[in-house]
């Protein structure tokens, strides 16, 4: 009998595993597999529990049968031998199968035909569940059944009279059935089956019909109670005794929570089982399974698909050798699989190559399957991560070049920046509304702006500059943004914030041409005013120039007449001389004789007529009056001549000359006004000059004078010549020069600007405001020199040139500021 | 001895006929010539012997300057005096190869007689054919 139990386990345990037991270990986990090994053993109990109460029952048969047999036998035979020995084998047939009884780990009872308890187990008597003694069930002299409660048994007819406790031998079944607490649904079941067997002869053989029969007849209910306030799974079997005395049933109570439970834990872990198979195998990464050793137990599809490895072929492989590329030869690699073999997780990038070729990256992550706190298995995931990778690296390459580019950018931009900050030219941007978007350093100059920040979003009302730039930017670039065509170039004269005047060529351009016109305008304005005033000087020059060329052209064509004319005033001046004493003569002489009235005394009445007295007066006088005007002209031509005489460069000039023939040629500017009187020192001697452009301060100078004279003697009081006293004299470095008028003088306030550009007191029309700003130009600019003015209101003006005689070799300077009014020391 | 030959060019006839009268009262000192272009002068030159050449610079057709350096090349025992307008710097460098005395007009009366009784004085003076010759290399000289 033990041989065939044995032989059962072993049937069982070969059965028993669903899975192969290396992969559902490691994807149950620990707990899983300690579960798992619990439930086999659990399950493997019952099994042999089962077993071994089949294996009790065919006892009791073979024991039933063999007593009845024996029973006949003795009747046949009639020996007392016989009898003898079956009764001892009997009784040993009986100890064996009372020990086989209380062996059992359930709850066993014998039932008979009228319902009564005929026979139990300890454990059915002592409780194998804890409610059959807490409900006041439990055997009233456990002693009692100690003895020999079987032999009680089978004497049988005495129990009835017993009235013994529910639950107790020679009690009734079903009165205990039904005051079982708290298992009374499951027992009344149970008693249902029992009542059924009992009432049948012999055990049904359509067992299919009824549920829990088995094919020996056994039937069983299963159902859930409470215990002691806990929950247990009870199992009832009633099993059917045929032609056995009195008894009709077995009726054994197993406790199967436990089983029940671990079957319980047993379904739930293989359907997780079940479903993480499903993912391992579904996933699109490769899982490995290895043990910590890298030693590979399973792999999946996708592995086999990235790698070219199948199943068969990877197992029991380490995993490095499935590795291609190089990679698995570095040192990173060589780490990874170090803490893997520790047992602890890894993750980790590597380039890999298939065995094929393939290259690729993989991103590998490795976590321990751990039992009992030790690794058992590695789990390695591991995802093809190309992709990414090539899209990382792309993005990378992207940012650099992006960054290369805002580097690129960040420099242009610097370097315009710097350009637009640095061109003297004003450069301004606005929007299609007028408002700045930037600007440069010049234009912030000019409009008087502080910052750039001042300026930007700012329109041309609320920066409220109310400049004369404001409403001529406004005109300009409301035309561009109208046509989107620019307009270049356009000359304005314009006062700056400082009240100088400027001259301006400004350009307003659209900045980008959309579908609805200008975006809006860039303006960029060149500040010509000293451009202009150069340009202006050279025309002057020019013109003076042309005027020299003419002047010496007619100087040319007088001076042939005149030499003609002065010789023949001359000739009659000789000739007349010589008629006027000759007629004296004769006049004489015709008083000296008695003329009577013949042809001397014609003669002498002629002679009288002539007046001679009085013409041989005026005649000559007349004559030498004409001579001296000729001699007027003459000097007036040459001092054209002279001042025509354009110079070239800074050569020695004779000063005083110059003085003397500028004061000639404007002669008519002054002759009216006042009188001129040089007092030019002789021993002055020569200079370094630019010879024409002197003369040409010299004359403004004294135009000057002339004009303020003039508008003195406007005055109703101011009636006589002026004086204009020009003067030289040499200085140990400097040839000086003086022109001095006693006209009205100026005030402090015009004296300051006197040099100024375009400025002028005079009425409109009788100035341009360039005079002195010119003679500032030349002397300070041109010549390195110094002009000083001292005046004040009512006592004229004295301007005093200081010209160097030891100059520094260039000859002029490309730049100065007109408005000074000192010049530097030489 | 014979009185000097003196020729005057200049295209203004006017200023030939008041040089005329003017000079009219030293008539027993110099026999006077004129002429109105280069050209006449030239022809006048190559007719009889002149003294002192005086022309004006200024003139159409050939100029005074190219005169004065004709008349040096193939007169050279003539004297050359310029009277002119043209008190230009470009006359006086055109004119200081060849001439001898540079006169501007307007010219007073008594300095152009001084100047031709210069001339005519020199003339006496170096009245020697070979040292005139020689004296004409020596393109200008003052003669006061």
């Amino acid at each position: 009998m033990s041989d065939m139990a044995n032989g059962d386990q072993v049937a069982h345990r070969e059965t028993h595993p669903a899975h192969p037991a290396g992969t559902r270990s490691a994807l149950e986990g620990a707990s899983h597999t300690s579960q798992a090994s619990s439930i086999e053993e659990l399950q493997l109990e019952v099994q042999q529990l089962r077993t071994r109460l089949a294996a009790q029952q065919h006892v009791i048969d073979a024991l039933v049968e063999s007593a009845e047999r024996g029973a006949e036998s003795v009747a046949r035979l009639g020996t007392q031998h016989i009898v003898e020995q079956r009764t001892a084998h009997l009784n040993y047939a009986k100890r064996v199968l009372r020990s086989v009884i209380e062996a059992l780990d359930g709850a066993l009872c014998i039932v008979g035909a009228d319902g009564t308890v005929l026979d139990a187990n300890g454990r059915w008597l002592h409780g194998l569940l804890p409610d059959t003694r807490s409900c006041g069930h439990a055997p009233d002299n456990p002693t009692h059944h100690a003895g020999d409660p079987a032999a009680d048994r089978f004497r049988g007819g005495d129990t009835a009279t017993q009235a013994p406790a529910p639950g107790t031998i020679g009690s009734n079944f079903f009165a205990w059935c039904r005051t079982a607490h708290g298992m009374q649904d499951l027992l009344a079941e149970a008693a249902t089956v029992v009542r059924d067997i009992i009432s049948t002869d012999r055990p049904t053989t359509d067992d299919e019909a009824t549920p829990g029969t088995s094919i020996s007849g056994e039937r069983s209910v299963k159902g859930r109670v409470t215990l002691d306030g806990a929950e247990r799974w009870i199992v009832v079997r009633v099993h059917p005794i045929r032609d056995h005395d009195d008894a009709r049933a077995v009726v054994s109570l197993i406790d199967i929570t436990d089983p029940m439970r671990i079957q319980e834990q047993l379904r739930q872990a293989t359907e997780e089982a079940q479903r993480l198979a499903l993912v391992a195998r579904a996933t699109d990464s490769a899982v490995v399974i290895t043990l910590p050793g890298g030693s590979i137990e399973w792999v999946n599809d996708p592995f086999t698909r990235r790698t070219g490895y199948s199943l068969a072929e990877a197992i029991g492989r380490p995993r490095r050798d499935l590795v291609h590329g190089g990679c698995q030869d570095s040192a990173e690699f060589a780490a990874f699989l170090a803490r893997i073999a520790r047992g602890e997780g890894a993750d980790g990038e590597f380039p890999m190559t298939s065995r094929h070729g393939d290259r690729y990256w993989a991103n590998i992550q490795v976590r321990p399957v751990l039992d009992g706190g030790k690794a058992t298995h590695m789990v390695w995931v591991e995802q093809d991560v190309t992709a990414r990778r090539q899209t990382q690296h792309r993005l990378r390459e992207e940012m650099t070049r992006a960054e290369r580019l805002a580097t690129a950018l960040s420099q242009e931009k610097t370097l315009l920046t710097g350009v637009i900050t640095a061109i003297p030219q004003l450069v301004f941007w606005k929007d299609r509304h007028g408002r700045y978007l930037g600007c440069n350093a010049a234009y912030l100059a000019f409009r008087g702006v502080h910052s750039e920040t001042d300026m930007l979003g700012q329109d041309e009302a609320s920066l409220g500059l109310d400049d004369a730039m404001t409403q001529a930017l406004h005109d300009l670039e409301a035309q561009v943004i109208a046509s989107g065509q620019p307009l270049v170039n356009r000359k304005m004269d314009l006062t700056d914030n400082h009240g100088q005047l400027r001259a301006l060529l400004l350009s307003v351009l659209p900045l980008a041409q959309g579908a609805d016109g200008a975006r809006g305008v860039i303006g960029v304005g060149a500040d010509i005013t000293h451009a202009r005033e150069l340009e202006r000087q050279l025309a002057q020059a020019n013109r003076l120039e042309s005027i020299g060329q003419l002047a010496a052209g007619i100087a040319h064509e007088i001076n042939t007449p005149i030499q003609y004319i002065s010789d023949n005033t001359r000739f009659v001046a000789e000739a007349t001389s010589t008629l006027l004493g000759a007629a004296q003569h004769v006049a004489a002489l015709a008083d000296s004789c008695d003329a009577g009235n013949g042809p001397m005394a014609q003669a002498k009445a002629i002679m009288d007529a002539l007046e001679l007295d009085f013409l041989g007066q005026e005649i000559p006088n007349a004559l030498t009056e004409s001579r001296d005007g000729l001699t007027r002209v003459t000097e007036i031509v040459r001092a054209m001549k002279d001042y025509a005489h354009p110079g070239s460069g800074r050569n020695d000039t004779d000063v005083n000359r110059a003085i003397e023939s500028t004061v000639q040629v404007c002669r008519n500017e002054w002759k009216y006004i006042a009188q001129v009187h040089l007092d030019l020192a002789p021993n002055a001697g020569l200079a370094p000059c630019f010879e024409g452009e002197l003369k040409q301060v010299i004359l403004n100078m004294i135009v000057n004078a002339a004009h303020a004279i003039d508008e003195d003697r406007a005055r109703p009081d101011h009636t006589d010549l002026g004086n204009i006293t020009i003067s030289t004299r040499r200085e140990a470095e400097h040839f000086v020069i003086t022109i001095a008028d006693d006209g009205p003088g100026m005030d402090e306030k015009v004296r300051h600007r006197v040099f100024d550009p375009f400025f002028t007191t005079k009425q409109v029309g009788k100035g341009t405001g360039q005079g002195l700003s010119l003679a500032h130009a030349v002397i300070v600019t041109k010549h390195h020199g110094r002009i000083d003015l001292d005046t004040a209101p009512g006592h004229g003006a004295t301007f005093t040139l200081h010209l160097p005689l030891n100059p520094p070799e260039t000859g002029t300077t490309p730049t100065s500021d007109p408005t000074a009014t000192e010049s530097d020391p030489p | 001895m014979t009185r000097p030959q003196i020729l005057f060019v200049d295209d203004e006839p006017s200023v030939l006929s008041a040089l005329r009268r003017m000079l009219w009262k030293r008539r027993e000192d110099w026999d006077l010539h004129w002429a109105t272009s280069s050209t006449e002068a030239l022809n006048h030159l190559h007719g009889q012997h002149v003294d002192i050449l005086v022309t004006d610079m200024r003139m159409p057709g050939t100029d005074g300057a190219a005169l004065l350096e004709q008349a040096r090349l193939r007169y050279p025992g003539t004297a050359r005096l310029v009277l002119s307008g043209h008190a230009d710097h470009d006359s006086i460098i055109a004119a200081a190869g060849p001439t001898q005395q540079f006169l501007s007009k307007p010219c007073d009366p008594i300095a152009l007689e001084n100047a031709l009784d210069s001339a005519v004085a020199t003339i006496r003076l170096l009245d020697d054919a070979q040292l005139r010759s020689l004296l004409v290399d020596f393109r200008s000289f003052a003669t006061g």
